[in-house]
């Protein structure tokens, strides 16, 4: 896999070096935006004072040395509720994103390497799929089935592997037609064969783009899941639940929903500015959404 | 014009395809869960008798696609049926809420657009120069942030510091338009960033054209350039905008209303979820989704009428051959 996306980085004409200045830019911003928040994430609940959904003060406290982002509407202190809110921001996204690839990107290779009648009724498929809008269908099963982990995953990867069969067919179907693979065929290769030393290798650059892609669309979907109240339940803590609960102290203690929001802002930011960087490197256009 | 035609018409067919098969989808979610309408309806006090008589009388004992095709039909009637918590007709309290609905969706187009296409053109006369390296990097970081971040921002600004505007708005009826100016700004602010990245390739793409060298060679002013010449062909990028992202932008002002309080339609689903309201969730979803593939479909109209040019560009760049990597 490293040597096609290796061969392809250095046959690539370097950019002009302003270019190349503003993107390294651009990425420093980016890893360090997604350092930030994957740490809070990771680490938060190792160093959080105060158990995150237990009464530990007075209700609507300003920041002191005893809260330091103070307390929210029910006395639960606001730091430890931010280091522990962090983990569903992070868990639900990458699961739902490495479930879509998975059941995506196979149907994908699965169709463009067939061609013929089964891709073209896969095509039309994905191309009514695709048009059924994600966050209203997502509400509707959410408030049927109630909102879990699970259902939560499965409903954001439900949504996004057509998204993920389009651009995976479409790059198959490239390599399908090439001569090489004719190639290959004239010297009797079999299928499986064909897809190990040919597909792979070539569509490998334009997975890692995919699911750069698609995992910064999946941070911002299930953040907004979580921020209308369909993600986590209500006394646990989520960064996009946080921003919701705290709006109404935005005048007293502005840090209560702003240290929440910046940091869902710093992961959705990382995420994409770091794949975006990954993507000129790999040479590959970033499908639209 | 018969390739428009016929690019039109299969829009159009897609499209009820769409809006069928989302009413299908909504109505399958809800019907999956074993769930008693009529103990819904008359409490768990009422008897057995009662509830048998609640189910014949409103047909809920025939199988599936019968009570599909009903409420289908319903609807396309312009009846939604009964909110379970207002024991009122939906169809009453969703048609303003369209309205107020459709009116913050079409001010925030219009802040995006004014903010997105000067500065695309800006950025695109110097492609790769500092203005183009910092617009494009900050499009992307914006373009990544959910629109409640965005919004909740906006609302610490003008509301909670500077007090210049309301937080809540409630409607815009008796004149408080004051009330639709954040909620419009949030939604227009995380759009801006799709309508630059549509217009500056597509005034890029046009700047370097024939028609516009030889415009230049004429001797015109940059500025004519670029209002007379450029923008005018560029413009069908901000209908392709729309187009590509009435989904995403719907998201948007499902979020934006909900955290300002704007009573559309945004509001409504969510309060319906809140409430456990089903017939109310399904008859807004159906609608918002009959809604965006309809500007799905006049976006795609008009990008087409607008450009004549499209279908054989797009036939065009099909055929092109994949840009190999030069060594």
């Amino acid at each position: 896999m490293t040597t096609t996306v290796d061969i392809i980085a250095r046959t690539r004409k370097k950019a002009g070096p302003r270019r190349s200045a503003a993107a390294s830019i651009g990425v420093s911003v980016g890893a360090a935006a997604l350092f930030l928040s994957v740490g809070v994430a990771l680490l938060g609940p190792l160093l959080a004072p105060e158990d995150p959904v237990a009464i530990s003060g007075r209700p609507r406290l300003g920041p002191s040395s005893e809260h330091l982002l103070g307390t929210d509407q029910l006395g639960r202190d606001l730091l430890s509720r931010v280091l522990h809110g962090g983990w569903s921001v992070i868990a639900v996204p990458t699961a739902a994103t490495l479930v879509a690839f998975g059941v995506g990107a196979a149907i994908g290779v699965w169709t463009g390497l067939a061609g013929g009648r089964r891709d073209v009724v896969t095509s039309r498929a994905v191309d009514v799929l695709i048009s059924l809008p994600p966050l209203l269908m997502a509400i509707v099963f959410i408030s049927a089935f109630g909102s879990s982990a699970v259902v939560l995953v499965g409903v954001t990867a439900l949504f996004f592997v057509p998204r993920v069969v389009r651009v995976v067919r479409g790059t198959t179907a490239a390599v399908i037609a090439s001569d090489y693979v004719a190639a290959s065929r004239a010297r009797g290769d079999s299928t499986a064969q064909i897809l190990r030393r040919d597909v792979v290798p070539n569509i490998s650059g334009q997975l890692v783009v995919e699911f750069g892609a698609r995992l910064s669309n999946v941070v911002m979907f299930v953040a907004t899941l979580n921020y209308l109240g369909l993600g986590v339940h209500p006394p646990q803590p989520s960064w996009g639940l946080m921003v919701a609960e705290n709006t109404l102290l935005l005048r007293t203690n502005p840090l209560a929903a702003l240290v929440p929001a910046a940091l869902i802002a710093a992961l959705a930011v990382g995420v994409s500015l770091v794949s975006d960087r990954v993507a000129e490197r790999l040479a590959v256009d970033v499908a639209a959404p | 014009m018969r390739a428009i035609l016929t690019k039109a018409l299969t829009g159009l067919v897609t499209g009820l395809l769409t809006v069928m098969l989302a009413s299908m989808v909504v109505f399958a979610a809800v019907e999956v869960l074993p769930r008693d309408p009529a103990r819904t309806a008359l409490g768990n006090e009422s008897t057995e008798e009662q509830r048998a008589a609640f189910r014949e009388e409103y047909g809920l004992n025939d199988p599936a696609p019968v009570r599909y095709a009903r409420w289908a039909g319903g609807m396309l009637r312009g009846d939604f049926g009964v909110s379970v918590i207002s024991r009122r007709p939906i169809a009453d309290e969703l048609w303003p809420r369209l309205g107020r609905t459709a009116l913050l969706a079409l001010t925030a187009l219009l802040i995006s657009v004014a903010l997105g296409i000067p500065l695309a053109a800006r950025a695109a006369r110097r492609p790769g120069g500092a203005f183009d390296t910092v617009a494009n990097l900050l499009s992307t970081g914006v373009s990544a942030v959910p629109e409640f971040v965005v919004g909740i921002g906006l609302v610490y600004v003008f509301a909670s510091w500077l007090g210049l505007l309301p937080v809540l708005s409630n409607g815009v009826e008796n004149g408080q338009w004051v009330g639709l100016i954040l909620p419009a700004l949030a939604l227009g602010l995380a759009a801006v960033s799709y309508v630059f990245r549509f217009a500056r390739v597509g005034v890029a793409e046009t700047a370097g054209s024939p028609f516009v060298r030889s415009a230049r060679l004429r001797g015109f002013s940059e500025r004519r350039l670029t209002w007379r010449h450029v923008l005018p062909v560029a413009s069908s990028a901000v209908v392709n905008v729309v187009a590509l992202n009435a989904i995403y932008l719907l998201g948007g002002v499902i979020v934006v209303e909900n955290l300002f309080a704007y009573p559309g339609l945004g509001t409504m689903l969510i309060g319906g979820v809140r409430d456990n309201d089903l017939p109310t969730i399904e008859a807004v979803a159906v609608v918002t989704a009959a809604l965006l593939v309809a500007v799905n479909v006049a976006a795609d109209a008009l990008v087409a009428v607008l450009n004549p040019r499209t279908r054989q560009r797009a036939a065009a760049a099909e055929s092109h051959e994949p840009e190999v990597a030069a060594p």
